[in-house]
């Protein structure tokens, strides 16, 4: 399977933030959900990927080209969608159009229109006047609108309602049906990745933890729930993390190595990250 | 390139009408009081007004962070603000001279002058950019009216004090060699001015 995109040893130093030696591919025909807490690093991938910051060791290659000397016709197979509206606010769709279509060889006003018509936002007001849930559709719309194989998307759904967040996640899913294109996603809302994604990659504090499908992650990991005397006989090297209670003990263990009498429960995508976090590392 | 330029015209529709009154009014002021050095300042002022709105709605939205994702690159951003601006001027000093000539009928002094005039103009414009793209519209708005007036008070202060034989030998060889020199030099500065802010703008981290 081709890789879409190839980091290696990616780092970035900060006075407050140190982004470490970060290694993930990204498989063509996938949708890959890059998770982690605020401050984890992944506004900083993703910047470093897109070259727009720069950075100090590691390699990073973009549809198989150097990122830092990426031509032209490759950014054209790429769609950006950031976690704010990029567009100056006293231009209407129609002008944003006019914009893209002449910073985009391969702009197509078909596919902007049939999306137009989609998200229902109206050709001749200003971004000014749309909500948050219409200027991210309509960043979308631009992202989706010059054939990406491409997308990278940071925080792009983070502030919008469940009904506007399905019908965004549905055009993930159909944008994925051609098995040359990937999504590489960040976001905070784990339950949308549930839904859509195929991989996982999860930064903590500024170190990639794993990368791993989702159906791995379900198959690794699960829930156990039970006594303080009833913990303490688990095996510790299966325990992950764990949240003590005056009722008990939840915790987060590797599958395979609790007995198979034991009662355990699937673990949610953000189940795995919140005891990761709060209580080891993998 | 056309797309950024596209855009900027787009962005700057509501305020070509406010320009294109504040000119009106610098013109009437000129016809009427013969103060012809404000006129400067109000082209120089005005056509850099329409980069700096432009770079205010672009950092207000992180425009530049989102185009570098496209096919544009930092040279070209950059391009796109000098051209901006040396289109206003032109334009402006095209509509200064045309209101001269009909309120004051059509000499060669006219054109010289607003020739001069958009020199002028373009010099600060090639001054006040890469300022711009260092410290940002914000930041950079102090310095641009300090580099505006300044000379507008300090030139004329140092013609008084010059001795009288001095001053009439500079305004000979300004005369004589002025379109010459100013030529150069607008085109000279206009160019590193262009090669320093792609510099300042490649620094950069979006």
């Amino acid at each position: 399977m081709e890789n879409l995109l190839e980091v290696r040893g990616l780092t970035k130093h900060y006075p407050q933030f140190d982004l470490k030696d970060a290694s993930f591919n990204l498989p063509a025909g996938v949708i890959m959900g890059f998770i982690g807490e605020n401050g984890a690093g992944k506004s900083t991938t993703l910047k470093l990927i897109l070259n727009l910051i720069r950075k100090d060791g590691g390699t990073i290659s973009l549809l198989g080209h150097d990122s830092t000397q990426l031509p032209p016709e490759l950014r054209e197979e790429i769609g950006v969608v950031f976690d704010e509206c990029n567009i100056p606010e006293m231009l209407t769709s129609a002008e944003v159009r006019g914009t893209m279509q002449r910073l985009y060889r391969t702009w197509d006003n078909g596919i902007w229109s049939a999306y137009m018509d989609a998200f229902k936002l109206p050709d001749h007001k200003k971004v000014n006047d749309f909500s948050r849930g219409m200027k991210v559709k309509l960043m979308l719309a631009i992202a989706l609108s010059h054939h990406p194989r491409l997308l990278l998307l940071d925080e792009a759904t983070s502030g919008l309602d469940p009904v506007i967040r399905e019908e965004i996640l549905e055009v993930f899913q159909k944008f994925i049906l051609d098995e040359d294109h990937s999504i590489l996603i960040s976001t905070h809302i784990l339950s949308d990745l549930e839904k859509v994604c195929d991989y996982v990659l999860f930064i903590h504090e500024g170190r990639v933890r794993f990368m791993e499908t989702r159906d791995e992650l379900h198959d690794e990991y699960a829930l156990w729930k039970g006594s303080q005397t009833d913990f303490a006989l688990l095996d510790p090297a299966a325990v992950v993390g764990k949240r003590r209670s005056p009722y008990g003990v939840d915790a987060l263990v590797l599958r395979h190595t609790i007995p198979a009498n034991a009662t355990l429960e699937p673990a949610s995508i953000e189940d795995i990250m919140l005891y990761i976090i709060k209580d080891g590392a993998k | 390139m056309m797309g950024l330029l596209y855009k900027e015209m787009k962005t700057l529709k509501t305020q070509v009408i406010l320009v294109l009154l504040m000119a009106i009014f610098f013109l009437l002021m000129d016809l009427f009081t013969e103060n012809s050095s404000t006129m400067v300042g109000a082209i120089a002022v005005l056509s850099i007004m329409m980069s700096m709105t432009t770079m205010a709605y672009d950092e207000k939205v992180n425009w530049n962070r989102f185009v570098l994702t496209t096919p544009v690159t930092k040279s070209q951003i950059v391009g796109s603000k000098y051209l901006l601006g040396i289109f206003f001027t032109v334009a402006l000093s095209l509509i200064f001279w045309l209101f001269r000539a009909i309120g004051k009928g059509f000499h060669k002094e006219q054109t010289v002058f607003t020739v001069a005039l958009m020199g002028m103009a373009l010099l600060y414009l090639a001054v006040i950019m890469p300022i711009l793209f260092k410290f940002g519209v914000e930041k950079a708005r102090y310095i641009f009216f300090a580099i505006i007036f300044l000379p507008l008070i300090l030139v004329p202060m140092i013609f008084k004090n010059l001795d009288a034989g001095v001053s009439k030998n500079l305004v000979e060889f300004g005369t004589k060699y002025g379109f010459l020199i100013g030529c150069v030099l607008v085109v000279v500065l206009l160019l590193g001015s262009h090669l320093l802010s792609v510099r300042i703008v490649d620094a950069k981290e979006f």
